[in-house]
C-alpha cells in the first residue's frame, strides 16, 4: 500500500483553514474555492475534491459557514458559501494554531540541535 | 436558505446543459448512497451537478475531449459511495441532533396544542351530534332540551366517561404532535425519516404509556382506562405514518367524523344513563316492593316500630368523584325532637351504624328497577357510627360519608342499622334511595395501575 504523502495529509487536516480563509474574503461556491486555493498557493496545492465538499458541509454544520443558492457569473445556479462570525473566530483560531505549528515545525526542521 | 427540491433538480434549469451519462450514473451512486433526508440529497446532487458542469468545462478547456472530461472529472472527485460517507457523516452533528430534538419537541408541543384543541372541537361536535340523535330519537326535543343537558351535566360531571372524552381528544393531539415532531426532527437533525420516525415512536410510545398507566390521576372505568392507553398508540401512529399522507382529506375527515360519531353514541347510550331515556313511569305496586324488601332482609331485616313505618327517614344522597354522602333523619313529626316514637324506638338499639354496600340492579317486577345490597358480598364494605346529634345538623339527624374512591366499584347502598332488643341487628331505614330509586354513584379516581390493582 503506497504511504500518504506529507503534503495530502497536511491538506487533509488543513483544508478547512484554507476554505474559511478564501471565503473570508468573498462569496464563493464550491468549485471556485478549489480554484481559489490552488490560485493562492501558487498551483502548490489545493484539495481533493472528494474532501473538499464534505470539508464545507462540516464547517456549514458547524455553524462556521452558511451556504444559499443564487445565480453565478456563469448563469446556473451554484450553492454560495459565505463566512459567519463564528467561522470568523474559528479561523482566527485556527490561524493561531497554525502558524504556533509553522513556527515550531520550521525550527524543528532548520535546526535539529535546537532543543 | 434552502430552496424547493425541484430547483436544485440538475435538469430542470432550462439554460443547463445536460451532462453525460457517467455523471448521472455517478449522481445516482451518490444519491443512493447518501443516508440522508430526501431534501438534503437533492440539494447535494444539485451541487454537485454544478461542481461537474464547472469541472468538466475546465478540464475541456486544456484540450481534453468531453469524454475523457467527464472521466477526469469524476476521478477528481473520488469513490461516490466514499464520498457519500463523508458528506453523510459531514451532516450528522451532535450539534444538528440536539437541536433536531430540541426543535421537533417544541413543534411537537404546538402540534399537540393544536391537535388538542382540534379534538376537543371534534368530540364537543361529536357529543351535540350525538344529543341530537339521542336526545332526538329517544325524547321529545322539548324534553332533550330542558330535562336531558342539566341530567347530563349531573351525570357526567367528575365521572370517567369525561376521562374518556378528553382521552379522545388527547389521542388527536398526540397523533399530530408526532407528526409535526418527526417532520421538524428529521428535517433539523438531517437523520433518515426511517431512524427519526422509529426513535420518536418508541421514545413517545414509552413516555406516554407510563404517563397514562403511572402518572394521570383521573376518574378511572374500563371506557376511560382504554381511551387513555390509547394516547400512546395515537402517538407511535403519528410517528410512523408517513409525514405526506395519500388519503383523500375530505373523504377521510367525513369517515373520521362518521366513526366518531358512531362511538360517542353508542357510548353515551351504554355511559350516561339520562339519555338512555326516561325512566319508566309506572306504579311502585305494593308486590314489587315488597319482592326487593324481601332481599335487603337477607342483610338485615326491617325493624317497624308501628304502622309498618321504620325508624329513620332518608335526608338524601350525596355523592361526588370519589365520595359518597348519606344523610338520615328519625322518621317523627318533629323530626329534632328526641322524645317522640321513632326517636324513642331508636334508643332501643345499640350500635347504630352506617353500612356501605356494594349495589346491583334489582329488578324488582318488568317495570320497575331498583337496587339491591350485591349478593356477592356478606358484608358492607364500610362501617361508620351514626351520630344522632351532630353539631352541623342537630338531634335527630345523622350523616355519613364514606371514601370509596379507590375502589373499581361505582354503585353503593347506604343504610343504618342496629342490634335491637332481641340481640339481632336490624335495619332501621327503608331503602328508598337518592329521591330517584337509584343507587349512591361514585367513580374510581386514580391512575391506571391504581385502578387496575384496586379492589372491586
Amino acid at each position: 500500500m503506497r504511504r500518504p504523502s506529507i503534503r495530502t495529509q497536511l491538506l487533509k487536516g488543513t483544508t478547512p483553514l484554507l476554505v474559511l480563509t478564501v471565503v473570508r474574503d468573498s462569496e464563493l461556491y464550491g468549485y471556485e474555492i478549489a480554484q481559489r486555493i490552488r490560485e493562492r498557493s501558487g498551483g502548490a496545492f489545493a484539495p481533493s475534491e472528494g474532501s473538499l465538499y464534505p470539508a464545507l458541509h462540516a464547517l456549514e454544520a458547524e455553524g462556521a459557514l452558511q451556504a444559499d443558492w443564487r445565480e453565478s457569473d456563469k448563469g446556473p445556479k451554484r450553492r454560495y458559501y459565505r463566512i459567519t462570525d463564528k467561522g470568523g473566530a474559528l479561523l482566527a483560531e485556527h490561524e493561531a494554531e497554525w502558524a504556533s505549528f509553522a513556527r515550531g515545525v520550521a525550527r524543528t526542521v532548520a535546526d535539529p540541535t535546537n532543543a | 436558505m434552502l430552496e424547493p427540491d425541484a430547483a436544485h433538480d440538475p435538469n430542470s434549469s432550462p439554460d443547463e446543459t445536460p451532462l453525460p451519462a457517467e455523471i448521472d450514473e455517478y449522481l445516482r451512486r451518490l444519491g443512493a448512497a447518501l443516508d440522508l433526508p430526501a431534501h438534503v440529497r437533492a440539494e447535494i446532487a444539485s451541487e454537485m451537478a454544478g461542481h461537474f458542469r464547472d469541472s468538466i468545462a475546465a478540464i475541456e478547456s486544456e484540450g481534453l475531449d468531453p469524454e475523457l472530461a467527464a472521466r477526469e472529472a469524476i476521478a477528481r472527485l473520488g469513490s461516490p459511495t466514499e464520498l457519500a460517507a463523508e458528506l453523510t457523516s459531514a451532516h450528522r452533528t451532535t450539534r444538528r441532533l440536539l437541536v433536531g430534538a430540541a426543535g421537533g419537541v417544541f413543534h411537537a408541543s404546538l402540534g399537540a396544542a393544536g391537535g388538542l384543541l382540534l379534538g376537543i372541537a371534534i368530540v364537543a361536535a361529536a357529543v351535540c351530534g350525538a344529543a341530537v340523535v339521542t336526545g332526538t330519537l329517544l325524547r321529545p326535543p322539548t324534553e332533550f332540551v330542558y330535562a336531558s343537558l342539566p341530567a347530563l351535566r349531573a351525570a357526567i360531571a367528575g365521572l370517567p366517561m369525561v376521562t374518556a372524552l378528553l382521552s379522545w381528544a388527547c389521542c388527536l393531539a398526540a397523533f399530530v404532535a408526532a407528526r409535526r415532531g418527526v417532520a421538524v426532527s428529521t428535517r433539523i437533525s438531517r437523520r433518515t425519516p426511517a431512524a427519526v420516525r422509529r426513535i420518536w415512536a418508541i421514545a413517545g410510545f414509552v413516555t406516554l404509556f407510563v404517563a397514562a398507566v403511572f402518572v394521570v390521576s383521573a376518574p378511572q372505568n374500563l371506557l376511560s382506562a382504554l381511551s387513555l392507553l390509547a394516547v400512546p398508540f395515537a402517538f407511535a401512529a403519528g410517528a410512523l405514518t408517513n409525514s405526506t399522507p395519500r388519503v383523500s382529506l375530505p373523504r377521510g375527515k367525513a369517515i373520521a367524523a362518521i366513526c366518531v360519531l358512531a362511538i360517542l353514541s353508542a357510548s353515551f347510550a351504554r355511559n350516561v344513563p339520562a339519555w338512555s331515556g326516561p325512566p319508566p313511569d309506572v306504579a311502585d305496586t305494593p308486590q314489587a316492593h315488597a319482592a326487593q324488601l324481601r332481599e335487603f332482609d337477607r342483610v338485615a331485616p326491617a325493624w317497624a316500630y308501628v304502622d309498618g313505618r321504620p325508624v329513620l327517614a332518608e335526608g338524601g344522597g350525596l355523592w361526588g368523584s370519589g365520595v359518597i354522602r348519606q344523610a338520615v333523619g328519625i322518621l317523627d313529626p318533629d323530626p329534632w325532637s328526641t322524645s317522640g316514637p321513632a326517636a324513642r324506638a331508636l334508643s332501643q338499639f345499640k350500635d347504630v351504624r352506617f353500612e356501605a354496600w356494594r349495589a346491583v340492579r334489582f329488578d324488582a317486577s318488568p317495570d320497575i328497577a331498583e337496587w339491591i345490597p350485591d349478593p356477592a358480598y356478606s358484608a358492607p364494605y364500610a362501617t361508620a357510627t351514626a351520630d344522632f346529634n351532630t353539631v352541623q345538623f342537630g338531634p335527630g339527624h345523622a350523616e355519613v360519608e364514606f371514601n370509596v374512591g379507590r375502589v373499581r366499584t361505582t354503585e353503593w347502598i347506604v343504610f343504618v342499622t342496629g342490634i335491637g332488643p332481641d340481640g339481632r341487628r336490624y335495619r332501621l331505614n327503608e331503602p328508598e334511595f337518592n329521591m330517584g330509586g337509584g343507587p349512591l354513584v361514585s367513580s374510581f379516581t386514580g391512575t391506571i395501575w391504581q385502578w387496575l390493582t384496586a379492589s372491586t
